[in-house]
């Protein structure tokens, strides 16, 4: 078992990853500005819609918030660890990483679950009206 | 053991959190790979069986103001489109299997080499992401001014 993990080269690659994982929270941030901002233009004039349309988004985007916080902390965590030589930042930040793959992951069964039982229900409607 | 910033041992809590994300990684990259498929089959069809035409496509932008400009695009450039998705897609599905097949190598050897693959992986991942997601943007932004 080698103990030396953390290499000069392990730690390269795992700085870039981190620094790769916050380019991409703040595109997706800015990403859901420009989607709010699209359905304000393209609601305004009607109330009703546009606060329907504002509250849809501001929900949907509540969970790609979620996981831009796990990648800023992730990149967050690793620089301090890898700068302070902390294990314990070092682990926070792979514990981030960890919940990023994890929480995509809670959202894609949820999403699959979604999609077989509307399967399921569309053939018990489709077996009842044939 | 002396350890300097390049010298740093990983705790036996890591490894396992590594260990877990690459699970979730494999899983995703199964199912992402899956969903390529599909998109790719539905872009097939649409491309050698398409029976939409330019006026159905006309009428389906414009009941969305933003994406208008995409109105007077062929059919066959919206396939081509869907085609370079599937497949992008696809090649983040298989990112995404390659970090976990990786992740749950380094957890059982604990070897170096399978670390910098996992983590370089990731950083594709992110990288390629960045990249598609910047381009998602720039078409939001075009069609806000478009609609503006």
């Amino acid at each position: 078992m080698s103990n030396n993990i953390l290499s000069e080269k392990n730690t390269i690659v795992l700085r870039e990853a981190a620094k790769w994982a916050k380019i991409f929270g703040i595109i997706t941030i800015v990403s859901l500005i420009a989607s709010l901002l699209q359905v304000m233009a393209t609601s305004a004039g009607n109330t009703t819609l546009l606060l329907t349309m504002v509250f849809t988004t501001l929900l949907s985007s509540s969970i790609s918030i979620a996981l831009v916080i796990f990648l800023l902390n992730f990149n967050k965590f690793i620089t301090k660890g890898l700068e302070t030589n902390e294990m314990y930042f070092i682990e926070r930040g792979l514990n981030n990483f960890k919940w990023y793959f994890a929480l995509n992951g809670i959202l894609l069964i949820i999403a699959l679950s979604f999609l077989f039982i509307g399967l399921f229900v569309a053939l018990i409607v489709g077996a009842v009206a044939a | 053991m002396e350890q300097s910033i390049f010298n740093t041992e990983l705790t036996p809590n890591s490894y396992n959190i590594i260990f877990s994300a690459a699970r979730w990684s494999r899983f995703l990259g199964v199912v992402t790979m899956i969903f390529a498929a599909l998109i790719f089959i539905f872009g097939l069809g649409l491309f050698f069986f398409s029976s939409i035409s330019q006026s159905e496509l006309l009428d389906a932008f414009n009941q969305m103001p933003q994406y208008s400009f995409l109105a007077n695009v062929p059919s066959f450039a919206i396939a081509l489109i869907i085609l370079i998705v599937a497949l992008l897609t696809a090649f983040v599905g298989y990112l995404f299997y390659r970090l976990g097949v990786n992740g749950i190598a380094f957890y059982h050897s604990q070897e170096e080499a399978a670390f910098e693959k996992t983590f370089d992986t990731a950083k594709n991942i992110f990288l390629i992401t960045s990249i598609a997601s910047a381009i998602g943007l720039l078409f939001s932004i075009i069609g806000l001014f478009a609609f503006l």
